[in-house]
């Protein structure tokens, strides 16, 4: 018994949402503010470390081919690699900046096993555009970590990442398993599942 | 500049309104029989719907019996392209293999995939699919370094929330250990996906470019080996989850947590092996379960002696290395008693000793284990009543090459004990009942 995969996309929409919320958050009141309280540097890292921890659960059990297990695997692995150095620098643990390195690696290996495992071209269909958007958003936003590693309170940067939060998030809402993009859709595209 | 940003959206929308080629590989969406499915009547047809056109190649589908007769005739287009039917021969009572292979119309992928059915009969699991051979000399190796992993985790667990409880640990002692059991975790994570996949190629058989389309969902969701690759992969990345958390928090309640979880994937192993078979299946698993767990206790903890705490901690070498032999003591009765149970639970003779290959790597085994329990001997008789009298001068410190060549022939145990899950364990001559039980034995 599985869900369909539009509502798992849907599912982690919503933590990159709340990712970019975060990182918004931390920029509009300022670092110093933020980290009055002391749950709050750890929010956005936790969530992407538990995002890397369900992942993993959709790697197991969607196996419909080789090459999406693989994606998901590697997806799961550069969210909970991302995580848990943000984790370490918040704590204190990682004192080098430079490991959020990790994240903008995450995002460059996470972003072409989006776009190695979708084998549709551009407009096949609103599922395949949305896949390589993400995918490439995903490698471009690379650079707001690699940013940040060097100069960890820029501003740009860290809104340069949360801008990339809330694109993937809105991408995954829009996800539906056949659906016409800009009007087209290949004729060769699978029917809607009946539901 | 304007302009160029100008241009530079231009050619990007430019190249997002063109209509790319539609290319898409077709995956199965249905079948008739369905995976795993047992019949009560044999079909007169097999039906195979896909989620995109195709192209019929002469082995678009291929019904198999048990003992590789085809029982299809040549494959067709169904009611569209998306659907491909065969006829079939009458199938008498057994268990059937369907081997299907294809080229999707829209983006030429093969794409192909295998699965079972029975008629008045249950359905053999996808791993013993006509075609699919034992595992060979990689999938072995992947294997024993599935053990090692969790060894290492295992032994690197119990070490640190067993053996130094109550003792001050130095800083460089509490890292070497995080490093240990992390790279356990992480490895083990690793090498099961990896040993996930060689199966599956091994089941699927197919080149490894068609091997990336394969459909794998028949092998995990439909047999005992898949069933525990999922336990085990979500298993450890808990594990993981744990171990991250006893970093941060610099507290050992999270680990004390992960050993037992760590002790219970070995379960896994049990379960997804030869033990899970034949009569009385569950005390054999546990039996199993014993074996491996102490076991992996044992050369892992011996491990992370030798390697983490006697480079970085020499004050705690005399206090842990006389909490590790009364563990040992326990380890080592543990492992005896499951394996003795194991051997007559699994040898139908004593000549099978000698005259089956499983009794040969037995026998391999056996003689290395002694020559484990030998070393550990020395170190229990000789070397821990000179550590308990406050020891030689250097003689604590020479004990680490000791600890890792103990450690060592232990893993090369190991390597059998992977080559012995891997097999299967010598066949009753004259049982009637264990012939009926072995579906690859059925006749059609």
């Amino acid at each position: 018994m599985q869900p369909p995969p539009e509502v798992v996309h849907w599912l982690f929409a919503l933590g990159f949402l709340m990712l970019g919320l975060c990182l918004v958050c931390e920029v509009a009141v300022g670092p110093e503010v933020w980290r009055k309280h002391g749950w709050r540097p750890y929010l956005w890292p936790t969530f992407l470390f538990v995002m890397g921890l369900f992942m993993w659960a959709v790697m197991v059990f969607f196996t419909n081919s080789t090459v999406h297990l693989i994606a998901h695997g590697l997806w799961a692995q550069g969210m909970m690699i991302g995580g848990v150095c943000l984790l370490g620098l918040a704590r204190g643990k990682l004192r080098s900046p430079l490991w959020m390195l990790s994240v903008g690696l995450a995002l460059l290996v996470g972003g072409g096993a989006t776009l190695v495992h979708e084998s549709q071209g551009w407009l096949f269909n609103r599922s395949s555009f949305l896949h390589h958007v993400e995918g490439w958003s995903a490698i471009g936003a690379s650079v707001f970590p690699i940013g940040l590693s060097l100069r960890p309170r820029s501003r740009v940067f860290s809104l340069g990442l949360a801008a990339l939060f809330f694109a993937l998030a809105i991408l995954l809402l829009c996800h539906r398993d056949a659906a016409p993009i800009f009007g087209h859709m290949s004729p060769d595209a699978r029917p809607p599942v009946a539901r | 500049m304007s302009r160029l940003w100008l241009l530079a959206a231009a050619a990007a929308a430019v190249a997002l309104a063109i209509p790319a080629a539609a290319v898409a590989h077709a995956v199965l969406d249905g079948s008739n029989p369905s995976p795993g499915q047992r019949l009560d009547a044999a079909p007169r047809q097999i039906e195979l719907r896909f989620s995109g056109p195709l192209k019929v190649l002469p082995d678009s589908i291929q019904v198999l019996s048990t003992t590789g007769q085809r029982f299809s005739g040549a494959p067709r287009f169904g009611r569209d392209s998306r659907t491909l039917v065969a006829d079939l021969l009458d199938l008498p009572k057994g268990g059937y293999t369907v081997r299907w292979r294809t080229l999707s119309a829209l983006d030429g992928h093969v794409v192909s995939g295998v699965f079972t059915f029975g008629v008045r009969y249950p359905a053999p699991p996808a791993t013993a699919a006509y075609g699919t051979t034992g595992p060979g000399t990689t999938e072995q190796l992947v294997r024993w370094g599935y053990f090692l992993a969790i060894a290492l985790l295992a032994g690197g667990l119990a070490f640190r929330v067993v053996l130094l409880r109550g003792l001050e640990l130095p800083p460089r002692l509490r890292r070497a250990l995080l490093i240990s059991t992390a790279a356990g975790v992480v490895a083990g994570i690793e090498i099961g996906i990896v040993g996930f996949l060689l199966r599956a190629v091994n089941v699927l058989q197919v080149p490894f470019a068609e091997f990336l389309y394969g459909d794998l969902s028949p092998l995990a969701n439909g047999t005992r080996f898949g069933q525990a690759f999922i336990a085990l992969t979500l298993g450890f990345v808990l594990v993981a989850a744990l171990i991250t958390f006893a970093w941060l928090s610099d507290r050992t309640w999270p680990l004390a947590v992960a050993l037992p979880f760590t002790l219970a994937l070995c379960t896994g192993l049990a379960l997804s092996g030869h033990s899970s078979s034949g009569g009385q299946a569950w005390a054999s698993e546990l039996a199993d379960w014993v074996h491996f767990s102490a076991a992996a206790v044992w050369v892992g903890g011996l491990a992370t002696m030798a390697i983490c705490l006697w480079g970085t901690a020499p004050e705690l070498r005399r206090v842990v290395f006389l909490r590790f032999s009364r563990l040992a003591v326990a380890l080592v009765g543990l492992v005896v008693a499951a394996g003795v149970y194991l051997t007559i639970r699994r040898l139908t003779a004593v000549a099978d000793l000698w005259e089956t290959t499983y009794g040969n790597v037995l026998i391999i085994k056996l003689v290395l284990v002694a020559v484990a329990l030998a070393w550990g001997g020395f170190h229990q008789l000789v070397a821990r009543p000179v550590v308990e009298g406050e020891g030689r001068d250097g003689f604590v410190g020479r004990l680490r090459r000791s600890l890792l060549g103990e450690s060592a022939v232990l893993a090369s145990v190991l390597v059998l004990a992977a080559i012995l899950v891997n097999s299967e364990p010598p066949v009753p001559k004259q049982s009637p009942a264990h012939a009926l039980s072995a579906p690859a034995l059925v006749r059609p």
